[in-house]
């Protein structure tokens, strides 16, 4: 089971919205849980 | 106390697994792969078959150390002599792996470390862990006639009972994470060859820090076991196109029924699987050599509850004495419908994602016990994948796939079948309930997303999307372990920890030093379960109706009555401080003073229910005394150091037919007794044992 096609030099216009969109998530998701993010923090002594 | 033994008695479990799962393999001649992937489907299998095994020596009454020892050595003895089969390949899977090995090796040894500590989750403690302690306390398996926690397939709980036995608690928690490492090591065997080792590598790493995934790794949350039987079985499915062999039909039916074994969830995983493996093998014979295969690997726990209950799928369709129609309607208001947040129709279907993303209502348990970040991250990329094969117009299996295109095909279709089951039929909407078919979402997306991918800068953003998501589960591990390097800085102090964070711990304390075998202690709460050194059995409106069945029924005769025909002797209860009652010493113990008629006391908020009612009443009409009282505080979440705020009252009651206001109650004899009974003996000793 192996990728048969060899590497191309450009990046897709879909592949980059695709990959902007999976980061924009992670940044969505930090967002959500900031609270519980800072809680965790301070109990750590970092905030 | 915790062994050191503990760690080498988990290793020998998951050998012997691989030792009966390379027997099977060989027995069916299934030509199962070597290597890192093939390891870890020969433990799978031979986990079912391990966990078989346990099933009906626990009902003959086989517990002791020596019918466990005679039980694993078999599988300990083929793993030693087809030690070249098992270790065969694996040193190629992880070559150039050393990184990622590193990551392990620290993740692996804080995780072991971790299984030193006592047991805290409430789940684990209430069942998980303490239905095997009880097996083994009464010597075989035996009916707690309580829906969800009792009366169930408990593939998993019976395995523990097995390193608990030899090993001691160390072991049963170290045998439970290590089972966990092996979905991790499946998942990078399915995904290195597709995807290289640094995507494999990660995709395991997102599954280990997954926040869902640590509750349950450092639990006994079957749901996180579950998921190797899962992906096994799909993985030989899809390994079916090309090799149609009984062996391996046999083999996934093997593992589908061991799910089924597990939970009663599993029986939609069977349903989803089953439909996938028809649509992969379309043959007849291949299909009824699983469907048997499954009927043999779950059959057993089924035909148990049919013969124990009067119903396999107990509560359903169960009648008396241990359920009926009312308390099958009470249980579906309080229960049933407190799990289902959503309606489950067809938009509850198709939004529960985002709802689970956002976390938008805590009955999803989806903020500290969600998914993380990392699937939703990669749904958008993958989908470019599936558009690119849309646009080819190939949408068929049979136009053109590529082997690892078929692949995320057939997890792909087990994960949907399975997810609108659950949907219709599962009984929660937790999202950890879906942990087991997280493997498949994971790998789907994460090798359509690598496949999506076709430039060295696009490769490279995967990379920094998948790094990202592992290092944010990564920091929520590190916050999680932080009470695992405060207890071992604290010199491992097993007692201090008990002390400080197990509720009730004085009361548990008190019954280890005044309590015996002989007595059965009644509980409304279940999460002390795991500490409780002698019988007891928790009474509850929703979940049993042996104890003054009927939400409406506030009669302390019938109460005694009940608790009598169980055997019981104390009642443990908590009171939150409530000026309409007070507890005094009058030179005799602690007296309870009431000041306001008990039945007015039952207001939401008190924490007052109808069976602390009807303790009151047994002490009222002199028919109880209280014999231990202390306070003890609530610890919402041991993680981000939550209390409630107020401490309660832990009473401890003696039952006292001298100066009972109903002394009849005590004339009946202890009928039931068979349910919570500790002989302290396994019933099938061999001689001189």
């Amino acid at each position: 089971m192996t990728k048969s096609e060899a590497p191309k030099e450009t990046v897709s216009l879909a592949e980059l919205f695709a990959l902007m969109a999976g980061l924009l998530v992670i940044a969505v998701y930090l967002y959500r849980f900031r609270d519980l993010i800072g809680l965790a923090l301070q109990l750590v002594g970092i905030q | 106390m915790t062994s050191l033994l503990g760690l080498p008695v988990a290793l020998f479990v998951i050998m012997a697994a691989a030792g009966y799962g390379e027997l099977l393999n060989r027995l069916l001649k299934a030509g199962l792969q070597v290597g890192a992937t093939g390891l870890a489907l020969r433990i799978a299998t031979g986990l079912v078959l391990l966990g078989w095994m346990m099933f009906w020596l626990l009902l003959a009454g086989g517990t002791s150390a020596l019918w466990f020892t005679a039980l694993v050595v078999p599988g300990i003895l083929n793993a030693g002599l087809q030690w070249r089969v098992l270790a065969s390949g694996i040193g190629a899977d992880f070559r150039s792996a050393s990184p990622l090995l590193a990551v392990a090796a620290v993740l692996f040894v804080v995780d072991m470390l971790a299984a030193t500590m006592p047991v805290f989750d409430a789940d684990s403690n209430a069942y998980h862990f303490a239905l095997p302690l009880q097996f083994l306390a009464r010597g075989e398996l035996f009916l707690i006639p309580r829906a969800v926690d009792g009366a169930a397939p408990l593939l998993f709980q019976t395995l523990y009972a097995l390193p608990l036995q030899l090993g001691g608690e160390f072991a049963m928690l170290a045998t439970a994470k290590l089972m966990v490492w092996v979905v991790a090591l499946l998942i990078y065997g399915v995904a290195r060859p597709v995807c290289g080792y640094p995507v494999a590598g990660l995709l395991a790493l997102i599954f280990l820090t997954m926040p869902a995934v640590i509750y349950g790794l450092s639990a006994g949350q079957v749901e996180t076991r579950i998921a190797l039987l899962t992906l096994s079985a799909a993985l030989l499915i899809w390994s079916m196109r090309d090799q149609p062999t009984i062996g391996r039909a046999v083999l996934a039916g093997l593992l589908c029924g061991g799910i089924a074994a597990a939970k009663f969830t599993g029986l939609l995983y069977a349903a989803a699987g089953g439909l996938v493996l028809i649509a992969v093998v379309r043959r007849p014979a291949l299909i009824a050599a699983a469907g048997i295969a499954g009927l043999v690997a779950a059959g057993q726990w089924y035909g148990w509850l049919w013969l124990a209950t009067g119903s396999p799928l107990f509560p359903m369709f169960a009648g008396e004495p241990y359920w009926d129609g009312s308390h099958a309607a009470e249980f579906g208001q309080r229960i049933l419908q407190n799990e289902a947040v959503l309606p489950a129709d067809i938009i509850g279907l198709v939004t529960y994602p985002f709802h689970v993303f956002m976390a938008t209502h805590p009955g999803f348990e989806a903020d500290r016990t969600g998914l993380g970040p990392a699937l939703f991250a990669l749904l958008p990329i993958s989908l470019v994948a599936a558009f690119r094969r849309l646009r080819r117009g190939a949408i068929l299996p049979s136009d053109n796939w590529t082997e690892a295109g078929r692949l995320v095909l057939v997890f792909a279709a087990i994960f949907v079948l399975f997810y609108i089951l659950w949907w219709f039929f599962g009984a929660s909407q937790r999202v950890r309930h879906l942990v087991p078919v997280i493997p498949l979402v994971l790998l789907a997306l994460g090798i359509a997303a690598h496949r999506a991918c076709r430039s060295r800068a696009s490769y490279a953003l995967l990379g920094a999307v998948l790094l990202l998501s592992a290092g944010i589960q990564a920091g929520g591990w590190a916050f999680y372990h932080r009470a695992t390097a405060d207890y071992i800085a604290s010199g491992a102090d097993r007692a201090g920890a008990l002390r400080d964070d197990l509720l009730d711990y004085d009361a548990i304390q008190w019954m280890a030093e005044n309590l015996t075998d002989q007595d059965l202690l009644v509980l409304m709460e279940r999460r002390n379960n795991f500490y409780l050194g002698q019988p007891f059995y928790r009474v509850s409106s929703d979940l049993e109706r042996l104890v003054s069945n009927g939400s409406n029924s506030t009669d302390p005769r019938r109460f005694l009555s009940d608790l009598n025909a169980l055997g019981a002797t104390h009642v443990l209860f908590h009171l939150i401080d409530n000026p309409a009652f007070s507890v005094r010493d009058q030179g005799r113990g602690p007296v309870m003073v009431l000041h306001q008629d008990i039945d007015s006391l039952g207001i939401e908020g008190s924490g007052i229910g109808r069976f602390h009612q009807l303790v009151l009443k047994l002490l009222r009409d002199g028919c109880g005394e209280i014999v231990h009282l202390s306070r003890t505080q609530r610890k919402m979440s041991r993680t981000l150091a939550q209390k409630t705020p107020v401490d309660e009252m832990v009473i401890i009651v003696r039952l006292t037919e001298q100066g009972c206001a109903y002394p009849d109650s005590f004339d009946d004899e202890p009928t039931r007794r068979r349910h919570t009974d500790w002989t302290g003996k396994p019933r099938l000793s061999p001689p001189g044992w």
